[in-house]
């Protein structure tokens, strides 16, 4: 039924003579894997397709060259981009609304209420080697995971990727078209980010070197998010050079820590840095211990409203003054 | 004698007998199976199936030292980059090892790279013939094998309770001969099972790309739009071509000040923006659509016609690392059917 809603809306929004191309999911090329793709013809919208495997968070592309709004034509009036958004993706479109980086009127979004996503690494170590294109649905409280033919249930709880247990907005907070019935959200308590507050500072710096140790500096975390788009990243500059291209612990942990810090206030909790990382590093922990001390100091959760100040870029006098240096 | 037969139990005691200086071996680390220089050969992890990197770091190391200064009033001193020591790699999958047989072409052609060929020279690797291909897996299309020689000293192959060994080179056969006490001569029954094992492995790899005309095709279609499609969900990292075994561009950088510092090579990737951007700016591939395109022509077009190798070897990392699904047999595909 909602496969049908989200067909029709993409049909409807790819025969419209101002949009460019639309941004959604399709089956992979082999196994549990979705692909994004992106769709210019209304015939094209037959591919689309929302499941749990849909993970990515597709407003990475609307800062990406040939596809973005951020390039801007005179002469192609196609100038709009749809793409399909789940509740978490809406946050970052919100926020790069809220600090300029793309126009609203740029974007027509089709939101998609998202009961969660899978874990795919749990998923893959639960169904290894799997070569014939396979699906994952909900049903219930389970995953229903079909490989050739053959269907198996596992319990939401063991498959749902860990962002999804704490989503407080599993229907998109901005959307032209909504594809589906809206869903309640759960509570985010940060409870994941006790374990990590427990540790002393030696503890703490000894557990990220380790961490970092593993980077090979893919820049997969920096690419794939959404926030993550400054046409020029200082942390590239060759001069003056911040960040050295040998890949060391040291400049590995600086290029990171560099990064979360810039996330602080803007990181919207889509994990997508945390899940591309090819080496396990748990990226999210260091932006969710920021995001809660941005939450606690002052009151603000980036995302909800395009027309909230983003809040490191203004100064009210009440702000808190104790990280004053 | 070109094969023997080592029992399992025996594998720590050969491997101990090679006396090498540095013995790298697949270990568990962090959940991942990576391979690490290992005191105890005690501490070997042969779960092929999870190899997620490739042992390429060995010969081309990630960050390299080409030689570091350093300058007191007037005396400056020059250190040169460390020679390899003597080096065993344990545990090499066939794929990996042809990849080291296709950067040999490179790094060993026109230009001897010094640095490259001290360390391969220096390292003898032993591989062990996969016996259960993932996913991932597609080296038959590409002419390799689950238990493919090439490139390797030696290769072991599971057949059961022992390991039939292939001897494959001089020096092979040499490291080799210090185990000879542990070894016997393989009976008829045992050279069957190796070629069982051979077999039932080979049935096992699902994945496959037929390369029918792609090498005529490729620098016709260099101006298809098909490569911006391919592209357009591309996110520009480096996961492809750093998790590539015959993947082998680099950078070269001078990190330090002028009293003291180093020049190091560091692997770069065709992948990123920055890989061609020009001193004025200018960049000959600023989209990813030009880049992508690079990164299959160089593997399936240039390299053929410079060194006269494919440098994929189909282990499929770059299919299953890839955060997009942006998927080499897909675009091969695509290729194969695209009009000129």
């Amino acid at each position: 039924m909602a496969a049908e809603r989200l067909k029709d809306i993409a049909r409807k929004v790819l025969s419209r003579d101002d949009v460019k191309c639309l941004i959604g999911y399709r089956r992979g090329s082999y196994g549990l894997r979705v692909s994004p793709c992106v769709l210019t013809s209304p015939d094209d919208a037959e591919q689309l397709e929302f499941s749990p495997l849909c993970l990515h968070n597709l407003a990475s592309y609307l800062t990406q060259e040939n596809i973005g709004p951020l390039v801007k034509t005179t002469e192609d009036k196609r100038t709009k981009i749809a793409l399909m958004v789940k509740g978490c993706d809406s946050k970052a479109i919100n926020h790069l609304i809220a600090e300029r980086g793309i126009e609203r009127d740029s974007v027509i979004i089709i939101g998609i209420p998202c009961p969660g996503v899978v874990n795919i690494k749990k998923l893959e170590e639960r169904f290894p080697n799997v070569v014939e294109k396979g699906t994952v649905a909900i049903n219930g409280n389970a995953f229903a995971i079909t490989v050739a033919g053959n269907t198996v249930e596992v319990p939401l709880d063991e498959l749902l990727a860990e962002k999804c247990k704490r989503c407080k907005h599993p229907t998109p907070l901005v959307y032209d078209e909504l594809a589906g019935d809206p869903l309640a959200g759960r509570e985010d308590t940060f409870d994941d980010v006790k374990e990590a507050e427990a540790l002393g500072l030696e503890e703490r710096f000894q557990k990220w070197q380790e961490h970092f140790e593993r980077c090979i500096r893919c820049y997969a975390c920096k690419n794939t998010c959404p926030l993550c788009y400054c046409s020029d990243c200082a942390l590239d500059r060759l001069r003056p050079q911040l960040i050295r291209r040998s890949v060391t612990t040291r400049e590995n942990l600086l290029f990171h820590v560099i990064r979360a810090f810039h996330l602080a206030g803007r990181c919207i909790d889509c994990g997508e840095c945390e899940r591309v990382c090819p080496q396990g590093i748990p990226l999210m922990e260091l932006n969710r211990k920021l995001a809660k001390e941005v939450k606690e100091l002052f009151g603000y959760e980036p995302g909800l409203d395009p027309e909230a100040k983003p809040v490191l870029a203004v100064f009210t006098p009440e702000d808190s003054n104790e990280e004053i240096l | 004698m070109d094969t023997a037969i080592l029992k399992k139990e025996k594998l720590i005691a050969f491997l101990k007998s090679l006396n090498a200086a540095r013995l790298i071996a697949p270990v568990a680390k962090k959940g991942k199976t990576s391979f690490e220089v290992i005191a105890d050969p005690g501490a070997v992890t042969l779960d092929l199936n999870d190899y997620s990197a490739s042992p390429k770091k060995v010969v081309f190391p990630q960050t390299e030292t080409l030689f570091a200064f350093k300058r007191q009033k007037d005396n400056l001193t020059v250190a040169p980059a460390d020679q390899a020591d003597a080096t065993v790699v344990f545990g090499i999958r066939p794929c990996d090892a042809r990849s080291f047989a296709i950067l040999d072409r490179l790094f060993d052609g026109d230009f001897k790279d010094p640095y490259y060929l001290n360390k391969r020279e220096q390292t003898l690797l032993i591989g062990l013939a996969c016996t259960e291909p993932t996913n991932r897996c597609f080296c038959p299309s590409l002419g390799g094998s689950p238990a493919s020689e090439e490139g390797l000293d030696m290769l072991f192959t599971d057949i059961g309770d022992e390991y039939y060994i292939s001897l494959l080179t001089e020096r092979g056969k040499k490291a080799h001969a210090q185990a000879a006490a542990l070894v016997t001569e393989p009976t008829t029954e045992q050279r069957a099972k190796k070629d069982q094992a051979d077999k039932k492995s080979l049935a096992k790899i699902r994945r496959q790309v037929s390369l029918d005309g792609i090498h005529e095709k490729l620098p016709r279609i260099f101006e298809s739009d098909a490569w911006m499609e391919l592209a357009n969900k591309c996110l520009g990292c480096g996961i492809c071509t750093y998790y590539c075994p015959t993947c082998h561009c680099f950078d070269i950088q001078d990190e330090g000040d002028v009293t003291e510092g180093r020049r190091i090579r560091v692997w770069d990737s065709c992948m990123f923006e920055e890989f061609t951007r020009h001193t004025s700016g200018a960049n000959p591939r600023h989209t990813r659509a030009e880049r992508l395109r690079n990164r299959v022509l160089h593997k399936f077009s240039y390299y053929p016609n410079n060194l006269g190798y494919i440098a994929c070897v189909g282990c499929g990392r770059c299919i299953e690392q890839c955060p997009v699904n942006v998927d080499i047999i897909e675009i091969l595909d695509r290729v194969r059917e695209l009009n000129e």
